[in-house]
């Protein structure tokens, strides 16, 4: 039998024992490596998770919201708060780490994270007096132009960290005793919010130092009680009272203007009991310059910081309530996307997210269990 | 976090087998002021040494290892009785925060109010057992000593959070 024919017979013979297929063998395969896209699609969202049963190994989840899909996410240390900067390539959390995870020594980094890779691309040290609390949005804050980085610090004497982006070093630490958080505005200035019911303004110099402060009655805390978790829409920001007053203060100017107040209910409905309550209960739809805020109908002093699955919407010329939405699932924190057909999304209080359609004010969907505990949305 | 207390209160008491909510509930072990009480900054631990009824008694009647406890009136975090500890004792390794937080809870036994003070217990991730929120008025952050958001875990050598005990420092007066 000639060579070819015997090696055609076992050919033949071989193919009878493998089963035939309607494809062609799988070629081989090398392993990859994602990298996100930038520009960064406008509803990309930033998830922080506080990890209440951990809290020292926490993380920041990446999730794109329109194909329910998971992007990746950021190893945080200690349940780092999380700033994006304005030129969306950069996303900043503040860090506590300990040399032997619960014990040794501290050390507070701030870690610049690249969008594309989700990889650090630099950290500096800063003062180990980073503040430790549920995730504030203004607890790091940063400068209009990206170059300076604010980190609340509560030991508990209260500072404020300025870190310079540019050279990478803490450029200076400002006592702002009294006061809490990094109200950023413009690109050298921010606010802070007092125990006196007062707004301090700490101006900086291009060197990161303090060039100038002043202090503005905002409001009376003997009187009521302002929720510090405000909202803002350019260097206006808004803060709400535990029964519903909005306390608008516009920093454009020299001197803080102070807004007149108004109410997010009527008189009929705070007598149905109708006020805000949640973590992170406001958000802004810029191009919609509509305000969204949780709501509850059965208010109760101690119910400031209840999640509801009710939000309201309202215009921010008219102050006029404009809609209600309503989500499945209780929300904690909400946040909205900056573009022309904003989504607004909210944490659930089982870590999953809620993802609303403002042009239609329809509930798209849940994604549930993608994070544990989350504290915060950011979006760019 | 106020929701935190109607949350876990309604699990504990009404719907306990709701575990993932309850997950959501473990907080941070901060603490605060009750009712009109004045905020109280010790600068000391006294916790190791202090006196208190481990077990129930007629003069301190209730479970330690519940949320119900008279004296967890304004504890929010994780109950130290049911992560080694007890109610007056940090578990075994962790480190009793030097900063702390006072509250005032009435007792049912006597109908006196007693300064409590909700020390927390560092130095080792969340403990997980025995979430318990049941804070009934806390301020916003601008007043921290009376903010219930921030973990006291600031007088210890690490600042990581375990678990909080509830210790009678003496009854209140006026």
């Amino acid at each position: 039998m000639p060579l070819s024919k015997f090696a055609a017979g076992l050919l033949a013979l071989g193919s009878a024992l493998i089963p035939p297929s309607l494809y062609a063998a799988l070629p081989t395969e090398t392993v990859g490596q994602a990298e996100l896209p930038f520009p960064p699609s406008p509803h990309r969202s930033y998830l922080i998770d506080f990890e209440f049963d951990n809290m020292v190994a926490t993380r920041v989840v990446v999730v794109d919201p329109d194909r329910q899909k998971v992007l990746g996410m950021l190893s945080t240390g200690g349940a780092a708060p999380a700033v994006l900067a304005h030129d969306q390539k950069t996303v900043y959390t503040a860090d506590i780490f300990f040399s032997r995870y619960v014990r040794g020594t501290r050390t507070d980094v701030l870690t610049a994270w690249d969008t594309r890779t989700l990889s650090p691309s630099w950290e500096v040290e800063i003062p180990a007096k980073r503040a430790s609390t549920l995730t504030e949005k203004y607890a790091l804050s940063m400068s209009g132009d990206d170059r300076f980085v604010y980190v609340y610090n509560f030991t508990p004497s209260q500072t404020i960290t300025v870190v310079d982006t540019q050279a990478r070093k803490v450029a200076s630490e400002v006592n702002i005793n009294g006061c809490i958080l990094a109200y950023p505005i413009g690109d050298r200035r921010f606010a802070s919010l007092c125990g006196s019911g007062d707004l301090q303004v700490t101006t900086l110099d291009d060197n990161g130092k303090v060039s100038d402060r002043t202090t503005s009655k905002f409001f009376d805390p003997e009187q009521e009680k302002l929720v510090e978790r405000a909202i803002h829409l350019g260097d206006t920001f808004y803060f709400v009272t535990t029964e519903g007053v909005i306390h608008g203060v516009d920093f454009s100017g020299a001197k803080p203007r102070i807004l007149p107040t108004w109410s997010l209910t009527t008189e009929q409905e705070k007598k149905d009991g109708w006020a805000p309550g949640g973590w992170q209960l406001m958000a802004i739809a810029p191009r919609l310059n509509r305000l969204y805020v949780l709501m509850h109908p059965d208010h109760e002093r101690h119910k400031w910081e209840d999640p509801s699955t009710i939000i309201w919407a309202f215009d921010l010329k008219t102050h006029k309530k404009v809609g209600t939405l309503e989500a499945p699932n209780l929300i904690w924190s909400l946040n909205a996307t900056n573009d022309d057909a904003p989504l607004l999304l909210g944490t659930n209080i089982e870590g999953g997210l809620e993802t609303f359609d403002l042009k239609t004010g329809k509930h798209l969907h849940t994604m549930e269990g993608v994070s544990k505990t989350p504290t915060l949305i950011l979006n760019h | 976090m106020k929701f935190l207390d109607r949350f876990f209160e309604r699990s504990s008491r009404h719907v306990a087998s709701t575990t993932s909510r309850r997950n959501f509930l473990s907080k941070l072990g901060s603490l605060m002021v009750v009712g009109t009480a004045m905020p109280v900054l010790l600068p000391i631990d006294r916790t190791a040494k202090a006196l208190a009824a481990e077990s129930p008694s007629a003069g301190d009647p209730g479970d330690p290892n519940s949320c119900d406890y008279w004296r967890y009136c304004s504890v929010d975090g994780f109950l130290c009785s049911c992560c080694g500890g007890s109610v007056t004792s940090c578990p075994p390794g962790t480190e009793v925060s030097q900063v702390t937080w006072i509250g005032t809870c009435r007792n049912p036994a006597d109908g006196l109010d007693y300064i409590i003070s909700y020390n927390d217990c560092c130095g080792k991730h969340s403990c997980g057992q025995c979430a318990c929120t049941r804070n009934d008025s806390e301020e916003p952050m601008y007043r921290p000593f009376n903010n219930n958001d921030i973990n006291w875990c600031l007088g210890a050598k690490a600042n990581v959070y375990n678990c909080t005990v509830a210790v009678i420092r003496g009854v209140a007066t006026g």
